[in-house]
C-alpha cells in the first residue's frame, strides 16, 4: 500500500484536478475523502462513514447559528436597512473631499455588523450609492471600487459566516474570533476612509465636494437611522461579549432583533418573508454540502497523518513560525485568483490550522489573519466574486476592468492593514482576552 | 432524442417546484426555531426556566434547513465550484464536463440516499432520542434521507437531460457525415 503521507499529497492533487474539471466542491472534497478512506480502512467502512458523517456533521447544534446568522443578513438586505445606513453615513460625510466614498465604506461597515453577506452588501450600496457618486461627478474607477472593496468589509466585522465556517472547522472559540473581528473590522473601514480622504484631497476630481448643504438638525434626525445597527451590535455581541448567551445563541437572538427591527420598519411582507427564508436554507444548503465534503475530506487527511507531516517537516525548517504563517499569507493571496471565499477556507484550512496551532501560534489571531486575507479574495481578479455581483448590479455603468482597477488602492490598503495585523498581534487578541470567560 | 430530452425538462420543471416548497417549508421551521431560541434564552435569564429540548429540536431543524436544500441549490446552478479552468475550454467540451460533474455527483450521493434510507429507518424502529431530553431523532435522519434522495435524483435528471440534449445536437452531425 501507499505511503499514507504520499496519499495524502496524491489526494489534494486529484482534489486540485477535480476542482479545475469544475465539480462542485463539497463533491470532491466527498468523493476524494471516501476513495481514500476506502483505501486506509476498506470500503464497508468507508462507506459507512460517508453516510453517517453528512448527518453527524449537520445535525449539530453549533451549526445553528449558520442558518441563523444567514436568515440575519437576508433580512437586513431586504428590509433595507442598508438605505438608511448609507443615507444617515451621507448625511454626515457627504461634503468632505470623496465624501460619499467615505459614507459607502462606513455605510458598509455598519451593514457588515448586521450581515455576514459581502455580496448582500456590494448588491445594496451597487444600487445605491454608484448612482449617487455619478449624480456628483465621481470617477467610475473610485465609486465602483470603493463599492466592491467596503462590501468585504462584512466577513471581518461579526457576524460573518466565514467566521462561523472557520470554527466549524477548526473548533475554536466563535464567540472569540466574533469579538476579535471588531477591532480589525472597523479599522480596515477606517484606513480605507483615510485612504479616499487623501486621494480625493491629491485629485480633488476623482470626487468633487458636494454642493448640497445639509443642516445639523438633519444630520442628528439621521442618527435615528443607525438604531437598528446598534441595537443588533449592542444586543449581540454584547451578550455574547457579557456571556448572557452562547455564539450560538447570538445566532437566533441577532436575526430576531433584526426581524423586530425590520417588522416595525413595516417593510415586511408574506412575499419577502418566503422569499428571505427560501434564500437562507439555499444559502445554508450549499455551505452544508461544502462543510460536509470538508469534513469527510479531514477524515481521510487524518488518517494520512498529513498535517503532522506537514508540521514536522516545517518544525525541522530554520524558518520562524511568524515566517510560515507570512508564506501561507502568500499562499493565500494566490489562491484568492483561482478560488472563492468559501472554497479556500474549506480547502486549506483542514490542513493550515494544524501546522499553525502547532507551531504554537495564537488560534484567534491565526484565524483573524487568515479570515482577513480571504476577505481580499473576494475582490481578486479574476474570480473577485463581488466585482462580478457589482457588475450585475451596475450594468453598462461601469466596466468589469474599471472595477477591478478602481480596487487597486484598496487592495494595496487591504495588505498594509494585514501587514499590521501580523505585526502588532495586540490589536486582534486584545478584545477577546478581556471577555467573559 | 429532443422529445426525451424536453420530457426530462418538463421532470425538471415539476422538481424545481417541489424544491421550491421543500424549501420554504424547511425555512418556516427555521423561522419557529428562531422564537424557541430567543424564548429559551429569555426563559433561562428572566425565570430560570428555559425550554427544555431546545438543542435537540435545533438539530432536527438543522437537518431540514441543510439536507432538503440541497437539490434546489444543485437545480439552480449555486452549489460552489471553480469555473476558471472549464470557462476557458472550447465551447463544445462544456456540456461534457458538465455531464461529467453530475455523474460524479449522482455516484457520490446514491448510496448516500440508498443507505440513508437504512439509517433513517433504524432510528425510528430502535426508537432513538436524544441525549438529555427524550425527543425522537428519526425525523432529522428522514430530513436527512429525503434530502438526499431528491440531490440524487436531480443529479440524475438533470444528468438524462444533457445527455439527450447532447444526443438530439449530434444526430444532424452524424447523418451527414454517414
Amino acid at each position: 500500500m501507499l505511503n499514507p503521507e504520499l496519499l495524502g499529497i496524491l489526494g489534494f492533487v486529484v482534489m486540485f484536478v477535480l476542482l479545475a474539471l469544475g465539480l462542485h466542491i463539497g463533491i470532491s472534497l466527498g468523493v476524494i475523502g471516501f476513495i481514500g478512506c476506502a483505501i486506509m480502512l476498506g470500503f464497508s467502512r468507508s462507506l459507512s462513514m460517508l453516510v453517517t458523517t453528512p448527518y453527524y456533521v449537520v445535525a449539530n447544534y453549533a451549526f445553528i447559528v449558520l442558518p441563523m446568522f444567514i436568515f440575519m443578513g437576508e433580512m437586513a438586505f431586504q428590509g433595507g436597512i442598508g438605505i438608511l445606513l448609507y443615507k444617515a453615513a451621507s448625511k454626515w460625510l457627504g461634503r468632505l473631499h470623496g465624501g460619499l466614498a467615505m459614507a459607502t465604506t462606513a455605510a458598509a461597515a455598519a451593514f457588515g455588523a448586521i450581515t455576514g453577506s459581502t455580496l448582500a452588501a456590494a448588491a445594496t450600496f451597487g444600487k445605491l450609492a454608484i448612482p449617487e457618486m455619478q449624480r456628483h461627478n465621481y470617477d467610475n474607477k473610485l465609486s465602483a471600487g470603493v463599492v466592491a472593496a467596503s462590501g468585504t468589509l462584512a466577513v471581518m466585522i461579526p457576524p460573518s459566516g466565514i467566521m462561523v465556517l472557520y470554527s466549524i472547522l477548526t473548533d475554536v472559540s466563535l464567540g472569540k474570533i466574533m469579538i476579535a473581528g471588531i477591532i480589525p473590522g472597523f479599522m480596515s473601514a477606517a484606513i480605507y476612509m483615510v485612504m479616499i480622504y487623501f486621494r480625493v484631497r491629491l485629485n480633488p476630481r476623482l470626487g468633487p465636494r458636494s454642493t448640497e448643504v445639509v443642516s445639523w438638525k438633519e444630520r442628528l434626525l439621521s442618527v435615528r437611522w443607525l438604531t437598528p445597527v446598534l441595537v443588533v451590535m449592542i444586543a449581540m455581541l454584547g451578550g455574547i461579549y457579557t456571556g448572557v448567551f452562547t455564539p450560538i445563541e447570538a445566532g437566533s437572538v441577532g436575526a430576531f432583533v433584526v426581524f423586530v427591527v425590520v417588522l416595525a420598519r413595516r417593510t415586511v411582507s408574506r412575499s419577502m418573508l418566503v422569499t428571505t427564508l427560501a434564500n437562507t436554507v439555499r444559502a445554508t444548503s450549499m455551505i452544508g454540502l461544502v462543510i460536509v465534503g470538508a469534513m469527510v475530506f479531514g477524515r481521510f487527511l487524518m488518517l494520512t497523518n498529513l498535517p503532522d507531516a506537514l508540521l514536522a517537516f516545517v518544525a525541522g525548517l530554520a524558518i520562524p513560525p511568524v515566517g510560515v504563517l507570512v508564506v501561507i499569507l502568500l499562499i493565500y493571496i494566490v489562491l484568492g485568483c483561482i478560488m472563492d471565499v468559501p472554497a479556500m477556507i474549506v480547502i486549506t484550512v483542514p490542513m493550515f490550522y494544524p501546522l499553525l496551532h502547532g507551531l504554537g501560534l495564537d488560534d484567534i489571531w491565526v484565524a483573524i489573519l487568515i479570515i482577513k486575507i480571504v476577505e481580499i479574495a473576494a475582490i481578486t481578479p479574476p474570480i473577485g466574486l463581488n466585482v462580478y455581483v457589482l457588475k450585475g448590479v451596475v450594468g453598462d455603468v461601469v466596466s468589469v476592468g474599471d472595477i477591478f482597477r478602481g480596487i487597486l488602492p484598496f487592495f494595496v490598503m487591504d495588505i498594509l492593514t494585514l501587514a499590521l495585523l501580523v505585526a502588532v498581534p495586540q490589536i486582534t487578541v486584545w478584545l477577546p482576552s478581556t471577555m467573559f470567560q | 432524442m429532443a422529445k426525451i430530452a424536453s420530457v426530462f425538462r418538463a421532470i425538471e420543471k415539476a422538481l424545481a417546484r417541489i424544491n421550491l416548497v421543500v424549501v420554504v417549508a424547511c425555512g418556516i421551521f427555521l423561522f419557529f426555531f428562531m422564537f424557541m431560541v430567543v424564548s429559551d434564552v429569555t426563559g433561562r435569564y428572566a425565570f430560570a426556566s428555559p425550554i427544555p429540548g431546545t438543542m435537540e429540536i435545533g438539530e432536527i431543524v438543522l437537518a431540514f434547513v441543510v439536507f432538503p436544500g440541497w437539490a434546489a441549490v444543485l437545480a439552480n446552478n449555486q452549489h460552489i465550484r471553480v469555473l476558471i479552468v472549464v470557462d476557458r475550454l472550447p465551447p463544445r467540451w462544456r456540456p461534457w464536463m458538465e455531464m461529467l460533474t453530475l455523474v460524479v455527483g449522482l455516484a457520490m450521493m446514491f448510496p448516500i440516499a440508498w443507505y440513508g434510507f437504512s439509517f433513517a429507518m433504524d432510528s425510528y424502529m430502535t426508537k432513538e432520542i436524544g441525549f438529555t431530553y427524550s425527543i425522537p431523532r428519526y425525523p432529522g435522519k428522514v430530513a436527512f434521507f429525503i434530502g438526499s434522495t431528491l440531490f440524487a435524483i436531480q443529479f440524475l435528471i438533470m444528468f438524462l437531460r444533457h445527455l439527450f440534449s447532447r444526443l438530439a445536437d449530434q444526430i444532424p452531425v452524424i447523418r451527414e457525415q454517414s
